[in-house]
């Protein structure tokens, strides 16, 4: 019975009914996902289709398809030479595609102007956990936004992965913090509204990050000061606004956050008038400042926060396709997911929590494979066609340090890429500059199915043409022993 | 570039004319016929003047070309020489500011501006004073993005927003020939863009005196001061190129060649004709004595087509030799291409099968292709244009383009062949049957053909590809075409093999496969728009090439049921003593 059952398989996998249903079943498929690519964008595309594990599928089963059906024609002769070439030659290239997927790398490098680097970056992204003892990665689908994302579960610390935003922009924000946390700081938010444009418009400060302690909000420039600084007695003079040449100066206001909770505050108006001011513990909320500003500009301030942390949230951005969409963002939970227990994290961003006793390290980034040897970038050259500003030809020098040898200032150029120690570095693109760009842009790839590909490519060239031509032979004979030109089955 | 059209744009707009060569000219007394043809003229020295424009060297009558395409959206705007209409632009801007030359296209872009609808030219003066068009070009200038990455995908076009800039870009172009700005032809040194009339560099000063006087001449109709002043600007600009690419002089001379003969008008005309001579030729073949009409008939439409097939070929190598490369970088070129392989493909069955209907439909078809390029210079740009950095490895481009768009050629032969056996299904007349079997023969063979040429350059679009980028195959969707095309003719293929499919089948689905190779050269570059094939991106034609497929469909269907109702007879016992069809 099982020997039947084989025999039947055997019989449907080769036949030729199975191979034009896959063929059509193919080809619909790559409409389909040529139709979505333009809808949406080409990694949209792979996630529905060219990436789908019923994709792979389909390629498998011609494959088996195309095999047994060789094998069917058993034992070979010679009348069967053009049609195994045709066929070996697509399975090869078959193979080889497999083989390329399975073992292949496929990435890219971005290399800006006297820097160097052995990172690879590849297109799918992950998240990378360090903590005192081991380093581990744990990859991520890439979802299209329409698409639902199976979360992802992380056992050895308890950590989940419940919400995936496939372009997310980011919004911050400022709690209070608990008080064992030591990154705490004082944080200020403030409205400035009215004046001759009739603005309104909020804005944090705070004293955990130098990027965060002072604003330039419109003509007037805001900061906060820490009052418990020892080394700061004349705080005026550190932080100066920065101001386009020619520009009359606009009106500075300074708070400093004290160690009792109470804010000071210092301000000079555009025509040099200075006042000064305390708004004591507790007294914050929606105190207004009696400012010497002219306009009629006022300032309130909205809330104080003597020891807050700053947070982070993810939002869908506008773009969600194509290549001006933003990167993606994730949504961590750990434990039960109380408050200090679930953050966002963007492309590229760290945070370090605190699981089980042990301070553990989150990176979500892109998945990369380090060389064994680093590429440095000596400089990037672009020329333009004559009187244009569309570039003719652009290429990077390198240099190579590690592995089987070093090399210094090799040119990479279109069409001209570099071997090292069987990879292969091209010039894909590069990131715009003034006065010139300086940054970039090498795929780099290790195609280990590329001599499978190539023979095979070759061998259903040469099979299809014998095919043909014998077919024509065929056909000039039947019409000389005056039979039907009808061909006889091979 | 654009941006400063556009800031170009909102400076002239309601500013009068001041700019340092139209001033004098327009002060000198006496114009005569202001505006009109300078006919019997001799524009050859003027033609060749070299210029610098559109990132390659040019004569001066490719450039006045391009211009005169652009602001009329016409090859031969009123039998005007477009060197003399440049002229004419510049030295009688007042008369053309009235005159209605300039070109709108699309309807609704018409109707957005608040134009009558009917019409297809209008003054530049109407046209400066819609202020619909000028406030877009005010908001168009400020939301200019640069596009960065150059292999990446850009993004899609709109129809019509594109139609509406380039009417502004027009009316720019035309105050920038009146004032001098759009005429580069003061050479540089270095690398240093060419100069145009309207600058004020110390290089450009005996040039653009004697181009003074050029002006001035052909301001007062006075022929022999412009042909004198002409040949001293062109030895003038020839002496002061530096750098020159070798056969600089013949370039251009075969360059004007080029433009002036237009060999592919030629060609498309005399395939026309030998296309209509065929078909009486084929017609009286089949009758026993062959007449001597006959003959002639046969050796006329012969000698057509090869006169035909000489143009084409003479007109594709001088544009390979003003372009350095094979032309075959964009729809306008690939069309071309493919209309010499359906002849070249054509011949070559005919060495073994001596078919006349062959050349027929070869001819037949290659004139609709070359008429189709032709025809539509604004959406198929017959301009020759540098490469991207992408497209400049040559060799494998050449191959892999060539090899992938003559497989095109192959099956549109069999698309063609196709036709004429569905053709002979509907009408079903006595004989037919053994009419259809040696067609069938011939699409079958001619898809033979295709089928290697397009494995073949599909592939090797795979090795360029892993050449330049590192990857073989990306799922590109030029590529992703080309396989689906492939796919769907190894089905057929694979069908007829197995007698899946009748005769009357094969030549259905020959003919229907044939949407798959419009969709991968047509549908990718001009519909969906995406990919790495984006060099090639472009808009327009949809509804032309939307009709024709749909056209193709109900012929399709037509014979469907023709030959669907033939059998129904036959099999109710009608005896028309016809064999079945499937036998």
């Amino acid at each position: 019975v099982l020997l039947k059952l084989a025999d039947r398989l055997f019989r449907i996998l080769c036949s030729l009914k199975l191979a034009v249903v896959v063929m059509l079943t193919l080809a619909t498929a790559m409409t389909a996902a040529t139709v979505i690519e333009s809808l949406y964008d080409i990694r949209t595309g792979q996630y529905w289709v060219y990436r789908a594990g019923w994709f792979y599928f389909m390629l498998f089963l011609l494959g088996a398809n195309i095999l047994t059906v060789a094998l069917s024609r058993w034992p070979w002769k010679r009348r069967h030479g053009p049609f195994l070439m045709a066929h070996l030659g697509i399975l090869m290239l078959l193979f080889g595609s497999w083989v390329t997927w399975k073992y292949g790398l496929d990435g890219s490098m971005r290399l800006v102007e006297g820097q160097a680097s052995a990172a690879v970056e590849l297109d799918q992204p992950e998240i990378l956990i360090t903590d005192g003892n081991s380093i581990g990665t744990t990859p991520i689908r890439w979802t299209p936004a329409h698409a639902e994302f199976k979360p992802v579960t992380i056992p050895a610390y308890g950590l989940v992965v419940d919400r995936f935003i496939t372009a997310a922009e980011p919004k911050i924000s400022f709690l209070p913090a608990e008080p064992s946390d030591k990154s705490a700081k004082p944080a200020l938010k403030v409205l400035l509204s009215g004046g001759p444009m009739r603005i309104r418009q909020e804005y944090w400060l705070w004293l955990g990050d130098p990027g965060w302690t002072a604003v330039q909000a419109g003509p007037a420039f805001l900061r906060l000061l820490d009052g418990s600084d020892p080394d700061n007695p004349n705080v005026q003079s550190r932080f100066q606004p920065q101001r386009a040449l020619g520009m009359p100066p606009g009106p500075e206001l300074d708070f400093t956050a004290q160690a009792d909770g109470s804010i000071s505050w210092w301000t000079r108006s555009s025509s040099g008038e200075q006042k000064k001011g305390k708004i004591p513990p507790g007294g914050v909320k929606g105190q207004a400042l009696e400012l010497p500003w002219k306009g009629g500009v006022k300032l309130e301030v909205l809330e104080y926060l003597p020891s807050a942390v700053s947070r982070i949230d993810y939002f869908p951005s506008r773009i969600q396709y194509g290549p001006q969409a933003p990167p993606s963002a994730i949504h961590l939970v750990a434990g039960n997911g109380g408050p200090g227990q679930e953050m966002w994290l963007g492309m590229g961003d760290r945070a370090v929590l605190s699981l089980g006793g042990r301070d553990v390290t989150i990176v979500y980034q892109n998945q990369r494979q380090m060389l064994p040897f680093s590429v440095r970038l000596e400089r990037f050259q672009i020329d333009y066609y004559d009187g244009m500003r569309d570039p003719k030809e652009y290429a990077s020098t390198v240099s190579v340090a590690g592995g089987s040898g070093s090399r210094a200032n090799v040119l990479i150029s279109m069409n001209e890429p570099l071997h090292h120690d069987g990879i292969t570095f091209y010039q894909a693109s590069f990131e715009p500059g003034e006065p010139r760009p300086t940054v970039s842009i090498l795929s780099v790839n290790r195609d280990p199915g590329r001599q499978l590909k190539y023979w095979g490519s070759l061998l259903i060239v040469l099979g299809s043409v014998w095919l043909f031509w014998r077919k024509v032979q065929q056909a000039k004979q039947a019409k000389m022993m005056m039979t039907s030109p009808k061909e006889a089955r091979a | 570039m654009k941006t400063r059209v556009f800031l170009t744009f909102l400076a002239v707009v309601g500013l009068a004319q001041s700019t340092m060569l139209s001033a004098p000219v327009r002060a000198v007394e006496g114009a005569v016929r202001p505006g009109e043809q300078r006919k019997g003229w001799n524009f050859r020295d003027a033609a060749l003047i070299p210029v610098q424009s559109g990132g390659r060297l040019k004569p001066l009558d490719t450039w006045a070309r391009e211009l005169m395409l652009f602001l009329t959206g016409s090859r031969y705007y009123q039998g005007w020489d477009p060197v003399d209409l440049a002229f004419s632009l510049m030295t009688a801007s007042d008369t053309w500011e009235g005159r209605e030359f300039i070109q709108v296209g699309r309807g609704d872009v018409k109707r957005q501006i608040g134009l009558p609808e009917e019409r297809t030219r209008f003054s530049p003066k109407e046209l400066f004073a819609d202020s619909y068009l000028v406030q877009y070009a005010r908001e168009t200038n400020t939301s200019k993005a640069p596009a960065k990455d150059v292999v990446g995908s850009a993004p899609k076009k709109d129809p019509r927003d594109e139609e509406l800039r380039r009417t502004v870009e027009r009316l720019v172009a035309f105050r920038r020939v009146g004032s001098g700005e759009a005429w580069p032809v003061i050479p540089m040194p270095g690398t240093a863009p060419w100069a145009t009339l309207a600058g004020s560099e110390p290089e450009g000063g005996a040039i653009r005196a004697a181009f003074a006087r050029m002006a001035v001449s052909h301001h007062r109709d006075d022929r022999e001061g412009f042909e004198k002043a002409a040949a001293e600007v062109r030895s003038l600009v020839e002496g002061a190129v530096q750098a020159k690419p070798p056969h600089f002089e013949t370039g251009l001379k075969v360059e004007l060649l080029y433009n002036r003969l237009h060999p592919f008008l030629w060609a498309w005309i005399l395939y026309l004709a030998s296309a209509i001579f065929w078909i009486p030729a084929i017609l009286l073949r089949g009758s026993k004595p062959e007449s001597p009409a006959a003959k002639r008939l046969f050796w006329t439409a012969m000698v057509g087509t090869l006169a035909a097939l000489g143009f084409h070929v003479f007109g594709f190598l001088l544009r390979c030799y003003v372009a350095g490369r094979p032309p075959v970088t964009n729809m306008y070129e690939s069309i071309i291409w493919v209309g010499f392989g359906i002849v070249v493909f054509a011949f070559i069955l005919y060495r073994s099968q001596r078919q006349p209907v062959l050349l027929a439909t070869a001819c037949g078809l290659a004139a609709l292709a070359m008429v189709a390029a032709d025809s539509a210079p604004a959406m198929m740009d017959p301009g020759i244009h540098p490469l991207v950095p992408v497209l400049r490895s040559n060799y494998w481009l050449t191959i892999h383009v060539l090899t992938i768009t003559i497989s095109y050629a192959a099956f549109a032969l069999a698309l063609g062949l196709g036709n004429i056996s569905l053709w002979h299904f509907m009408r079903a007349k006595k004989g037919y049957m053994a009419k259809i079997e040696g067609l069938n023969q011939l699409t079958y063979r001619s898809q033979q053909f295709g089928v290697v040429l397009l494995a073949a350059g599909t592939i090797l679009g795979g090795v360029w590809a892993d050449y330049s980028w590192g990857r073989f195959w990306g799922w590109d969707p030029k590529e992703v075409w080309a396989l689906i095309a492939l796919l769907n003719y190894l089905v057929i293929l694979h069908a007829r093999y197995t007698s899946w499919v009748g005769q009357f089948g094969f030549a259905l689905w020959s003919v229907l496969a044939f949407l798959g190779v419009v969709m991968a050269w047509y549908g990718v570059n001009f519909v969906l728009g995406v990919g790495l094939h984006s060099y090639g991106f472009s808009t327009g034609g949809r509804g032309t090439v939307f009709t024709a497929v749909l056209l193709q469909s109900a012929y399709c269907a037509a014979a469907a049921v023709a030959w669907k109702r033939h059998r129904m007879r036959q099999h109710s016992g009608n005896p028309t003593g016809a064999r079945p069809a499937e036998a």
